[in-house]
């Protein structure tokens, strides 16, 4: 396993968030979870994360918002897209804002693993050429 | 390449990693729409490819 991780995840649903910090804690990454985008944004506003995983439908905020706040505020940070409403439009608008990966739901826990991974191989690779 | 301490710890994670994460308020809805997401990347991926050269600039 690669490097440890500052993840933020932000779902709606709190069985993602259930799901994920344990898998992801076990890893060795620092996760923080939020099911409250607003909450979410807040803390996205104090601290840079290396990564983000983010629901995209929420009733609060959308999580297009969202990827632009992160992306504005630490260009740096890896945010990956998830959704129970996948389009191939919400995908490009995703990946065309700056989405490092979109995940459309139901998916294995394996699967986002791989996805992080694979996210944590390119901030590594980014740092190298810093 | 991860080292097990274990076969159960293998065991284990390979059960977590198929642990599936969706919609629970319509979980069957969701596996649909997500059917008829990748069915149109297939589609989009297909017309890119038969797609004939210059076409595009026919219109």
């Amino acid at each position: 396993m690669g490097k440890n991780v500052d993840i933020l995840i932000l779902d709606d649903e709190p069985i993602v968030g259930k799901r994920l910090q344990p898998a992801l804690h076990r890893d060795g990454h620092q996760v923080e979870v939020f099911v409250d985008p607003q909450k979410a944004v807040e803390r996205l506003k104090e601290k840079s994360f290396d990564i983000v995983v983010t629901d995209i439908r929420m009733d609060e905020m959308d999580g297009i918002q969202v990827l632009e706040t992160v992306t504005a505020k630490s260009p740096g940070t890896k945010v990956i897209m998830i959704t129970g409403y996948a389009t191939l439009e919400l995908a490009r608008e995703s990946l065309a804002k700056g989405a490092f990966d979109f995940i459309a739901k139901p998916f294995k826990l394996g699967e986002i693993r791989g996805t992080i991974q694979k996210a944590i191989e390119a901030l590594e690779k980014e740092r190298v050429r810093v | 390449m991860k080292v097990y301490r274990s076969s159960m710890e293998k065991i284990l994670e390979k059960q977590e990693d198929d642990t599936v994460i969706t919609n629970p308020k319509e979980p069957v809805r969701t596996f649909f729409r997500k059917a008829g997401f990748i069915l149109s990347r297939w589609a989009d991926k297909a017309k890119r490819i038969f797609r004939e050269p210059g076409s595009s600039n026919q219109a």
